[in-house]
């Protein structure tokens, strides 16, 4: 069963995301876990070792960048496909997340469809 | 009597008393050498009275100038007016000299030299009075920014320039020393300083606040947009009201929809607005990234017009226009950042007209320059708004702006004003009210030379203007969709596959039969068997390329009365034969106008009007057989540039023919001025000329 993985310190945001998956329950068996900061979310990916990472930039603790560089250093996560929940235009921010690692990037605010479309491509890869 | 002899008659009386003879001629000659002396007493006494009168004179008048001048430094009491001997002791100490440092004349004058008016710490110590006079004069007319120090202590800001005094006899006697208070003009100057530091502060904060707001707005906003977009397909499929339930649950299901949609559509007319104040932050901040490449404006324009199809579909008595030169016009410029101001040109014409068009024209200008337009045929604006519709938050047709609800965020323009700024153009507008708009920028090209190098760049960038276009079912199922015999039947040999959908689609809607080969092989092939009316010929191919293609399409007797059209973005495109050559990206108008000349050549009965053709036939002599197919359609007349452009001048109204050869010896002038007619570019003479019918 795949696990997946939602890391942002908005409680509405992990909610839209769990949701949005829940388009994927009948195409995939998986179980969604969700952390409010980048500490827990880096703790939670290594412990789970997901499929499909959701990760926010500007969180406590850990930011987008770091918890996504660490999941990178790890090699037996070299599985865990990092989607970053980015504003849009920051050409820059872009550029540091694909440094580290990251493997797809969603602007916010993010359409659904975007989501299950990006999430139905990685788990079914 | 002379009173002198009575003196001396008087003396003799004495003497004949007193003195004997010797005495008395002694006596005598004393007498006569006083008598001098008198004289010369009177003389004396004369020459001094007049010297003297005359030097009462001189200083009388001395006074006087002296006084003038004495008025003159007076009066000059914001200027320190100081003089000195050489040695740089003080002789001379004015009226603004005692306001400005504090000091009386008196005080200074033979007991400073202007080195004790100086804080002697701004100097190193070794400072000299000479030193310092050096430093003043040894640029001519220089003017020191010094810091004088006043009897009180206080510093002075003080501009000095000195200069030599010369004497009368022209000799060098001294230094005048000319100081002004810049006190006020130091202040003012501070204090711009200061409210530029500010004033950076403050857009730096600005810029910060609307990138952090519209960054803080879109979490929200994800919120928003994500759960009603959740909410609307959850409804659809569990509660909405089906046909079987009652009126009442139906319109009250509806409702429900309608409202969800709503909310969806003002997210995303929020998001935009966020998009727009984030890029106008950015860009007047500075902070923007510009990606500047070189690319073609046709490239960008169709882009852009792809991008607003679905807009002007709605729009059913508007039709969207382009009207290019065939040549590509070359920039260094951001891309996607002029696609997205002519999508905003265009966005912006679509809302304010209701029937008409809206034409997009690019115009090379004569000078290195070329011009966009959008027009349209609006309802305009008034003139007075020319100005005023770039600013931010402006819109026109808002003279209540309760009522008048505004279409967009206000701030398109103004975006579209820095962008094109920021390229060195300028952006423009103009209108009749009533009849339209035209909205005009310009931009500098690329010189010419480096415009041959990159068509072959712009072969790549032409999957995107297609990119867009619905895709048709598979090319080959739609071939042979219309087998009307009677039709047209076109050929096309592209191995791009977008490229042939395109085609294919454009084709099928001009009512023309289509085929499709994906390399010149295939190509041959097929037009061995079904012989078309016309061949749509790509030069970059595998297996068999476009070159070599024509050579065998020339060598069979069959096939070589076959017009063909070349459609490449290799840079010799036009130098391959066939009947007519145009380059990628493709000019649709352009394109159709050739294929249907070139098919009246061969069937009379496509209802096309017989049309006029000027063919110009220098610098290349036009035989009769270069205009393949076009001959029959009309008057042609041969002509060189001088008589061609008479023509056009008088009026004349149809299809301008240009040998190849003519493209680099025309200037924009002789383009600008064919600009409202079509214009076909006439490959160059192939060394084995083919027989056409």
């Amino acid at each position: 069963m795949f696990k997946v993985v939602i890391v942002d310190d908005e409680v509405h945001i992990r909610a839209l995301l769990e949701q949005t998956m829940e388009e994927l329950e009948e195409e995939f068996e998986f179980e969604i876990l969700t952390a409010a900061n980048g500490g827990d979310g880096l703790a939670a990916i290594q412990r789970e070792h997901p499929r499909l990472v959701f990760l926010d930039v500007m969180m406590p603790v850990m930011n987008g960048y770091d918890v996504c560089a660490a999941v990178r250093a790890d090699s037996s996560l070299d599985e865990t496909k990092v989607v970053m929940l980015t504003a849009k235009g920051q050409e820059t921010d872009r550029q540091r997340g694909m440094s580290v690692g990251v493997n797809h990037f969603i602007t916010k605010p993010f359409d659904p469809d975007e989501i299950v479309n990006l999430a139905r491509e990685i788990l079914g890869s | 009597m002379d009173p002198m002899d009575f003196d001396q008659n008087g003396m003799a009386r004495l003497g004949l008393v007193s003195f004997n003879e010797e005495e008395v001629s002694s006596t005598n000659r004393l007498r006569q050498e006083i008598r001098t002396l008198h004289q010369a007493a009177e003389i004396t006494a004369d020459l001094v009275i007049h010297q003297f009168e005359k030097t009462e004179a001189i200083l009388a008048k001395f006074q006087a100038t002296s006084g003038q001048l004495q008025a003159v430094l007076d009066a000059a009491s914001q200027i320190a007016i100081i003089a000195t001997d050489l040695t740089g002791s003080i002789t001379l100490f004015n009226r603004g000299a005692e306001v400005m440092l504090g000091y009386l004349a008196c005080e200074v004058i033979g007991r400073m030299t202007p080195l004790d008016l100086h804080h002697i710490e701004d100097f190193s110590s070794s400072v000299t009075l000479e030193k310092l006079i050096h430093l003043a004069t040894s640029e001519q007319g220089a003017i020191q920014e010094w810091l004088y120090r006043r009897k009180d202590g206080q510093s002075l800001p003080v501009t000095v320039s000195v200069t030599p005094l010369l004497g009368s006899n022209r000799h060098h006697v001294g230094f005048l020393w000319v100081a002004m208070d810049i006190t006020p003009l130091k202040q003012a100057e501070e204090q711009l300083r200061r409210s530029n530091v500010e004033l950076q502060r403050l857009d730096k904060l600005k810029s910060d606040l609307l990138s952090s707001v519209s960054h803080e707005l879109r979490t929200p906003l994800t919120s928003i947009r994500g759960f009603a977009q959740l909410i609307r397909r959850e409804f659809d499929r569990t509660f909405a009201a089906t046909p079987e339930d009652d009126v009442k649950r139906r319109t009250k299901s509806s409702r429900i929809q309608d409202n969800l949609d709503i909310i969806l559509t003002e997210s995303e007319r929020l998001t935009r607005l966020i998009n727009e104040v984030l890029d106008l932050a950015k860009i007047e901040s500075g902070r923007i990234e510009w990606h500047k490449v070189h690319f073609s404006l046709q490239e960008a324009i169709l882009q852009a017009v792809n991008a607003v199809q679905g807009q002007f579909a709605g729009l059913a008595n508007v039709a969207l226009e382009t009207n290019l030169p065939s040549s590509p016009l070359m920039v260094d410029a951001d891309k996607d950042r002029m696609v997205q101001v002519l999508v905003n040109l265009l966005n912006n014409a679509a809302k304010f007209i209701q029937a008409g068009y809206v034409r997009v024209s690019a115009i090379r200008q004569p000078d290195g320059w070329v011009r966009v337009e959008v027009q349209d045929t609006g309802c305009g604006f008034p003139p007075e708004q020319a100005e005023t519709i770039f600013d931010k938050f402006q819109q026109v047709h808002r003279n209540d702006t309760l009522v008048d609800k505004p279409q967009g965020t206000g701030l398109g323009l103004s975006i579209c004003r820095e962008i094109v700024l920021f390229h060195g153009g300028r952006i423009w507008a103009t209108s009749v009210p009533g009849q339209g708009s035209t909205f005009s920028l310009t931009l500098p090209l690329l010189a010419q030379s480096e415009e041959s190098d990159l068509m072959a760049e712009s072969e790549l960038l032409s999957n995107h203007t297609i990119h867009d276009t619905p895709v048709a079912p598979s090319v080959n199922e739609c071939s042979e969709q219309n087998t009307q015999k009677s039709l047209p039947l076109v050929l096309v040999i592209d191995d791009d596959a977008n490229v042939c959908t395109y085609l294919n689609l454009l084709f099928l809607e001009q009512g023309y039969r289509v085929m499709t080969a994906r390399d010149g092989q295939e190509g041959l092939e097929m037009a061995r068997l079904h012989h078309p009316d016309l061949i749509t010929l790509d030069l970059a191919m595998p297996v068999l390329d476009g070159r070599q293609t024509m050579v065998h399409l020339h060598q069979d007797p069959k096939l070589s009365q076959i017009p063909v059209i070349v459609l490449s973005a290799m840079p010799d495109f036009d130098q391959v034969g066939g009947s007519v050559a145009m380059s990628k990206p493709i000019d649709e108008q352009r394109l159709l106008l050739g294929m249907r000349l070139l098919l009246l050549g061969r069937k009379q009965d496509l209802g096309v009007e017989s049309m006029p053709c000027l063919a110009l036939n220098e610098p290349v002599p036009l035989a009769s057989n270069r205009l393949p197919g076009i001959i029959r359609v009309g008057d042609v007349v041969y002509c060189d540039r001088e008589e061609l452009l008479r023509r056009v001048g008088e009026g004349f109204k149809g299809l301008v023919t240009v040998p190849t050869e003519a493209l680099h010896s025309m200037d924009g002038t002789f383009w600008e001025q064919l600009s409202s007619l079509d214009v076909l570019i006439l490959p160059a003479a192939q060394k084995e000329e083919i027989d056409y019918v």
